[in-house]
């Protein structure tokens, strides 16, 4: 990986496992606004405390991968992070397309409600770990290293 | 190319599998993680008996419309974008309603609000009234969800049609031109 790659993998980590971090603990602190927000998408709201309980260590776990342990698990880490975006956009969206008008949850309470920024935020997010999975993948093409 | 092609596979299978691997069990230590601190806070979440919420808190609370009064609802009238229908009974529209309204009645039948949404294209404000503010504004917040138009304002007209009446708007007599399509179908 050259130079401005490995400076821009390092800065794309550092600002996931900011942002993953500080939702995983916000989740967390407030798991029981966070029950109620999950309810509020109407979607299985009888299994909102399951996903409250899960959610949170999910996304700790995801933020300390990519950031302090190796590539490896960086890869695996990168991986559960995308899925959980694409998880939340969906949920997002189906909640904009039915008119809810809720907090997204995002941050625990006080969360902004679901806008088009909540989507642009999503797509940046998916955008910054595609693109850490492709340096990735690229440096461990180089290296050979699994 | 047939070898070359056997060989990615083989790398590519070969790179997966520990990366699943890795992902199950950063899976697995995050339940674990997620159990065992539930487990040992003071109010740890019930995972069993959870009373749904019956309607949405807080910020989530359904979009209402807002009142105006007929002097600002008048600097609306001859906007393209600006719909107005009335609530009312069909006899009192006809015996006179605000000049260019809709009767909604004719046009939102309980739970269908097809024909509705066909006039609302191209609409961002809809102006109701009725015979009182809070007879409108009923309709008006049941239109909101019904329509589920996020970029639609809905304003419930203060005073009712007596209100616009009073301060000498232009009102207009007759049936609705919109009504007598839909009334051949749903009325006898």
């Amino acid at each position: 990986m050259r130079g401005h790659n490995r400076a821009i993998s390092f800065m794309l980590r550092v600002g996931l496992f900011a942002v993953f971090a500080y939702a995983g603990i916000e989740k967390w602190h407030n798991s029981r606004d966070f029950v109620e927000q999950i309810a509020n998408y109407q979607f299985f709201p009888d299994r909102s405390p399951w996903v409250a309980l899960l959610l949170p260590p999910f996304e700790l776990a995801a933020a300390c991968s990519i950031l302090l342990l190796s590539r490896a698990w960086r890869q695996a880490g990168a991986i559960l992070m995308l899925a959980m975006l694409l998880m939340f956009t969906v949920a997002m969206a189906r909640a904009w397309t039915l008119g809810i008008n809720i907090e997204c949850g995002c941050f625990g309470k006080g969360s902004p409600t679901i806008g088009p920024l909540s989507f642009v935020r999503n797509a940046s997010l998916i955008a910054g770990t595609l693109v850490l999975l492709w340096f990735d993948r690229e440096s461990t093409a180089k290296s050979g290293q699994v | 190319m047939a070898a070359m092609s056997h060989r990615s596979i083989v790398r590519i299978y070969g790179a997966a599998l520990p990366a699943a691997l890795r992902l199950f069990v950063l899976c697995v230590a995050a339940v674990s993680v997620g159990w065992f601190a539930n487990r040992l806070r003071n109010e740890p979440i019930r995972l069993t008996g959870y009373e749904t919420p019956t309607q949405c808190s807080e910020a989530s609370a359904s979009p209402s419309s807002s009142v105006m009064t007929a002097q600002e609802v008048s600097a609306l009238c001859g906007r393209d974008d600006v719909l107005f229908a009335d609530a009312r009974d069909e006899k009192q529209f006809e015996e006179g309603h605000v000049t260019g309204a809709i009767h909604l009645s004719c046009t939102a039948s309980r739970g269908d609000v097809g024909q509705l949404m066909t006039q609302l294209s191209g609409k961002h404000q809809l102006v109701v009234y009725g015979q009182s503010t809070a007879e409108a504004r009923q309709v008006a917040d049941g239109l909101l969800r019904q329509t589920k138009r996020r970029d639609l304002d809905v304003i419930v007209l203060d005073g009712g049609f007596a209100a616009w009446r009073d301060t000498g708007l232009a009102c207009s007599s007759g049936a609705c031109d919109h009504c007598s399509e839909s009334s051949s179908h749903a009325r006898p």
